[in-house]
């Protein structure tokens, strides 16, 4: 069998990938993987475990060609050429990781008997599969609600599921001796802690500043001996110039632009702690266990890409604005003033001295900030736990909720009781103080039941449409029927609008939909009415963990009894059996 | 017979071009024939003498022996006053003459018998070289070269076989947001694009809507010019941008785009190039001081004394770019019995009403006499004739009032003058417009006005009111001589003053300014041709391409955006083509992530 991995990203995205390649060796141990990744990074994806044969695509090549208003056709016979040299014979599984149209017509142009991830279609519609690519699409547009990794919305995406190991890569030999003998030339005292900084990210937005960094530096050297290793790309060389410019003499070694990706992960394998933004080091750190204290700010969000494995630190600022509105242009940048060098030195001398991480009360400490400890859940799911104590708000309740809801609703998984059910109440009792503000049940149980009316509703007329004879497809009974339809979207955008919280469900819904090019009647009202049964189905899940989260954490149900037009809800929050059984009777 | 009659004579039946060309020039005062201290007379332009002022003759001889009696046709690159091509022609010698100035070689005729000369038709003004023997020795008159050092480079090109014409550039066309430069702007970015280029138009008119709302935010004038400046600024802003995606080789902006001195500074470091045509009266506004500095190359329609006060600013890089015609907005036009009821006169007037037409145009009120345009006074004497209620005008109905018109008016505006300006030198855009619709026009005498049109063979002339009031009569009653005109002027229009052909010279310019800074791109020989020749006849993208609809880009963009309309199932050739445009896309900088 062969199969092809598809992921034309950055270096970070593909050690992200790791556990799919990982995942996929376990499941076809026989088969031959194929890494395809944009040569720019395949110094990078040499070192990923589990590929067969790795497949550089020449971007650098392509790129002048492509650019050139008369030299594209060359750039045509190039791809050509690359894909009948490398794609043939056709691979029997495509894994396309890559959500960009490029991506989805590389897993067109392959021909594959099986496509996972984002694709394209012989009738030139878009499409993602199975349900967990479609979250992931799900994800950029109703954003707070993601309450998983990429990692493992990666490995989801490709059919597999997290087995809980995190991240991967392969050191080779002469690196990690080069490494050795790299940190043996410094002649460090004994006992020296080497700290890893990395000032630079994509975007300057999301650097937190290069004087602060050194401010942390000297406080760590404060209260113990460090030596600090300033890493980057060549790129960022002049920053972290300035950088080691502020830093006290001698106690730091400007790496930046000077190693390459093995020698850097090598170096990074052998630091006690990288103290970095959200980057491409940061995962390889990950990837080796090497202990990461990160900043996520302006558009970075700890739980989208944070730091995979146990025991990483991740920094978020508590702003309303963040994630940043407007995370290619903010020139404000008040997140990297809500974060503060104190802060920093004290999270990463509990990193340093390895001393027990639990979640503390003492949230007037650390104000504007919230750390994050990343842990893994017990069905192997990644996951990032506040480590400072504060009164669940609706924002964190409403994640946590969407963290049962969606294995619940696209893998069938999760029953009341179960380990993940009882994982969300420890999350909820160990992590949260007792709610102080309204978590948005009535609001949300309101929208929810609204929800599962709105695609009752639809599910029947499609069931209606898709089981008529075609004799009484007349014009006008087709219209009045699909009038009644159109009518159902308008609403259901209305009511995403309205409720941030069970948006996701509606976008996903809409997602499923999109392009549909079928003509024939009877196939459209069933697609539809199944469309409208998942919809059914995610609003379901979504209610029914609500409702267990409620019922099975003291503290919200101490906290609905206090408020008297609240208490019916604890009893109230799953629907009614024939509500469902009315629709569930459909062909 | 004088000796320019004579010369005269033997051009209009070898040239009769160059002989009305020359004809209808005017020569300007600074240049000069003065006796030399040996009697002959000898030519001054400007400070630059282009003959000896002791011996004019002896050094003409002398010269032409310094050649030699090497065989083959010589091309002299400078006529000046003639004196070193007589003993040339004396000799037999194969000899033809490239003078780049009208007036220059007009005064040569006038005091030289150089029949010889033209009988072979061996005379070239300006850049026109055609004919010119490939293999002729080309020899310099050293004065003339260094006058005109633009003209010599090209016509050195031209003989070493390169092709003067330049390569598709991209352009980028900065307009205002409103008035008499704005089409001016669009004519020119339709100009630019006849030539072949490559051009944009930033066109700021939607913008005025905007600027005109500020004058109703507040009172205080201060806080409104203030406003209306931070909107400028932002446009300006908007031209930066639209720079760093579009990538001109050449900006080239109008009067009264949004432009000052630091966005030229700003846009400088941005652009190859930055030019600007100030279409505009200097001496009626003066924000040229500011921004002549600024940029590479600075057009204006007026000559000197214009010339000077550019150079005592320490401007150099400026010329001349008179206007022209644009084709597509002003042309021939049939029209119904009611277009014609509603727009036509015995006589009429399209423009603004400013002071010294207000004026003039009463002595007129007795003809059958339409005014069109804004800023008319209609309780005023000549309120019976102002039409619309003094409405602007369109473009459209300009050109159809032009064709309905037996005689168009056309008097210069002037805020200081009671009627005529009897110092006015440049030429209006109506003079172009009126000539372009092969409509009869009647126009105040201006000094430039020889320059693109005769006298009275092509349009009629008067400098008085007296005298617009006798050929109003007199052309009212002779429909035939009316025509006849207005077709010789359109002839004209059409061979000489067109916007393309315009824009070409200020391109030229451009490049004797700045020698090798605009790119040589080769001009492609159709895309469509071309791109087919790069894949093979029977390659599946060949299929592709015929099957482009007519005016589709025949390039990437434009099979992709078919090939994503198609209802057909995707082919894998399909397939790469629109991998190969997201690829690009990406390098862009532009939807790479683009998801669904």
């Amino acid at each position: 069998m062969d199969i092809l991995v598809i992921n034309l990203m950055r270096l970070g995205d593909l050690v992200q990938s790791s556990p799919v390649l990982r995942g996929l060796r376990r499941q076809y141990p026989e088969a031959r993987i194929t890494l395809a990744v944009q040569d720019f990074f395949q110094e990078t994806a040499e070192l990923l475990p589990g590929v067969d044969r790795l497949l550089p695509f020449p971007t650098r090549q392509l790129a002048p060609m492509a650019d050139g208003k008369s030299s594209w056709p060359e750039g045509y016979r190039l791809v050509a050429q690359w894909l009948a040299s490398h794609l043939e014979p056709r691979p029997d599984l495509v894994v396309n990781l890559t959500p960009t149209i490029m991506g989805a017509i590389l897993s067109y142009l392959c021909a594959a008997r099986e496509v996972r991830g984002f694709t394209l279609t012989g009738d030139r519609r878009f499409l993602t599969r199975p349900g967990w690519m479609n979250y992931l699409m799900v994800t950029s547009r109703a954003r707070l609600a993601n309450a998983f990794n990429l990692v493992d919305i990666f490995a989801k995406g490709a059919g597999l599921q997290p087995d809980g190991a995190g991240l991967e890569v392969q050191i080779p030999a002469d690196a990690r001796d080069q490494a050795g003998a790299f940190l043996t030339g410094l002649s460090l005292a004994p006992g020296t802690s080497l700290v890893g900084l990395v000032p630079g990210a994509s975007q300057p937005q999301r650097c937190w500043p290069a004087e602060n960094f050194a401010e942390v530096g000297r406080k760590l050297l404060n209260s113990r001996p460090c030596h600090f290793f300033i890493l980057g790309s060549r790129s960022e060389r002049p920053l972290g110039e300035k950088l080691a410019g502020l830093m006290p003499p001698g106690t730091t070694t400007l790496c930046a632009g000077g190693t390459s990706i093995a020698g850097l992960t090598a170096l990074i394998s052998r630091l006690g702690l990288l103290i970095t933004n959200d980057t491409g080091p940061m995962h390889l750190a990950a990837a080796v266990k090497t202990p990461v204290l990160a900043f996520f700010l302006a558009g970075a969000r700890v739980r989208d890409t944070g730091p995979v494995g146990e025991g990483h630190l991740a920094l978020e600022p508590r702003l309303d604005c963040h994630p940043c509105h407007y995370p290619d242009s903010c020139s404000l940048c008040k997140c990297h003033a809500a974060i503060s060098p104190e802060a920093v030195a004290a999270w990463a001398l509990n990193l340093l001295e390895k001393r027990p991480l639990a979640p503390v009360a003492d949230a007037s400490r650390w104000q504007g900030l919230q750390v994050y400890l990343s842990t893994f859940d017990p069905t192997g799911h990644h996951a990032h736990l506040p480590l400072i104590r504060r009164p669940l708000d609706r924002k964190n309740f409403w994640t946590l909720v969407h963290r049962g809801a969606w294995p619940r609703f696209l893998d069938g998984n999760g029953v009341p009781g179960d380990s993940l059910g009882r994982w969300l109440g420890q999350v909820l009792s160990g992590c949260f103080l007792p709610p102080a503000e309204d978590l948005g049940l009535t609001a949300s149980h309101r929208d929810l039941m609204e929800l599962l009316d709105l695609a009752a509703q639809g599910e029947r007329l499609a069931c209606r449409l898709r089981d008529l004879p075609p004799e009484r497809h007349t014009p006008s009974f087709l219209w009045q029927q699909a009038e009644a339809i159109r009518g159902i979207d308008p609403e259901l955008h209305r009511l995403a609008v309205g409720s941030p919280e069970i948006a996701a469900c509606i976008e996903y819904y809409f997602l499923e939909q999109r392009g549909g090019v079928e003509t024939d009647v009877s196939l459209l009202a069933r697609q539809l009415a199944e469309a409208y049964r998942r919809l059914r189905q995610a609003g379901k899940s979504c209610l029914e963990v609500m409702g267990e989260m409620a019922r099975g954490n003291q503290d919200i149900a101490c906290y609905i009894n206090s408020i008297p037009e609240m208490a019916h809800l604890v009893q109230g929050m799953t629907p009614k059996d024939d509500q469902i059984l009315e629709v569930a009777s459909c062909k | 017979m004088s000796l320019w009659e004579k010369n005269l004579e033997v051009l209009r039946r070898v040239a009769p071009d160059l002989a009305a060309a020359l004809a209808a020039t005017a020569v300007p005062e600074d240049h000069q024939v003065l006796p030399s201290r040996a009697g002959p007379p000898y030519l001054q332009v400007g400070r630059q003498r282009l003959t000896s002022s002791y011996d004019p003759v002896k050094e003409g001889r002398d010269w032409a022996e310094s050649l030699g009696e090497a065989a083959g046709p010589l091309i002299v690159f400078g006529l000046g006053l003639g004196y070193h091509i007589l003993p040339l022609l004396a000799q037999g010698r194969d000899v033809w003459v490239v003078e780049p100035s009208a007036m220059v070689a007009r005064l040569a005729l006038e005091h030289q018998d150089l029949t010889p000369l033209l009988k072979k038709n061996g005379l070239r003004l300006g850049t026109d070289f055609t004919g010119l023997p490939q293999d002729g020795l080309l020899v310099d008159h050293t004065p003339t070269r260094r006058l005109h050092p633009g003209p010599h480079r090209r016509l050195v090109r031209y003989l070493a076989g390169e092709d003067g014409e330049l390569g598709p550039l991209r352009i980028l066309v900065v307009g205002p947001l409103y008035g008499g430069s704005h089409p001016i702007a669009r004519y020119t970015a339709r100009g630019f694009k006849e030539l072949g280029h490559e051009t944009e138009f930033l066109d700021f008119a939607p913008f005025f809507a905007g600027y005109q709302a500020l004058a109703q935010v507040t009172k205080d004038r201060r806080a409104e010019h203030k406003l209306k400046q931070e909107l400028l600024r932002l446009l300006g802003e908007t031209i930066i941008a639209r720079v760093r995606d579009f990538k001109p080789d050449l900006v080239f902006a109008l009067a009264q785009s949004p432009v000052d001195p630091p966005l030229l500074k700003a846009l400088k470091a941005e652009v190859p190039l930055v030019a600007y045509w100030f279409v505009e009266d200097f001496q009626v506004l003066t924000y040229w001081q500011e921004l002549a500095p600024e940029v590479d190359a600075f057009f204006i329609l007026q000559q000197e004394p214009f010339f000077s006060e550019l150079k005592n600013r320490g401007v150099k890089n400026y010329a001349c770019l008179p206007l022209a015609a644009d084709l597509e907005a002003y042309h021939p036009l049939e029209l119904d019995p009611k277009e014609k009821r509603r727009f036509g006169a015995a006589l009429s007037f399209v423009g603004a009403g400013y002071y010294n037409r207000r004026q003039f145009f009463q002595g007129l009120t007795d003809f059958d006499f339409k005014i069109w345009g804004s800023e008319w006074d209609l309780n005023s004497p000549l309120g019976p004739c102002i039409q619309d209620r003094a409405a602007r005008v369109s473009e459209e109905d300009s050109n159809k009032i032009f064709n309905a018109t037996r005689i168009n008016l056309n008097l210069h505006s002037s805020p200081f003058h009671a009627g005529i300006n009897p110092q006015g030198d440049y030429v209006n855009p109506r003079v172009f417009d009126l000539a372009a619709c092969g409509a009869f026009q009647l126009v105040d005498r201006r000094s430039q006005l020889p320059e693109f049109f005769t006298p009275d063979k092509e349009v009629a002339v008067f400098t008085s009111l007296a005298e617009a009031r006798e050929k109003i009569s007199y052309y009212l009653a002779r429909e035939d001589e009316r025509r006849a005109m207005a077709a010789a002027a359109r002839e004209r229009v059409l061979k000489e003053h067109t916007y393309a052909r315009r824009l070409a010279g200020a391109l030229e310019i451009i490049q004797d300014l700045h020698p090798g800074v605009l790119p040589r791109r080769r001009r492609e020989e159709g895309a469509a041709p071309q791109l087919q020749s790069s894949f093979p006849a029977d390659h599946p993208v060949q299929a592709l391409l015929d099957a482009l609809p007519e005016g589709a880009p025949p390039d990437l963009d434009g099979l992709v955006s078919r090939i994503k309309e198609s209802e057909e199932p995707l082919t894998e050739p399909e397939a790469i083509l629109w991998f190969l445009h997201e690829f690009r896309r990406g390098l862009q900088g532009r939807g790479a992530n683009g998801g669904s």
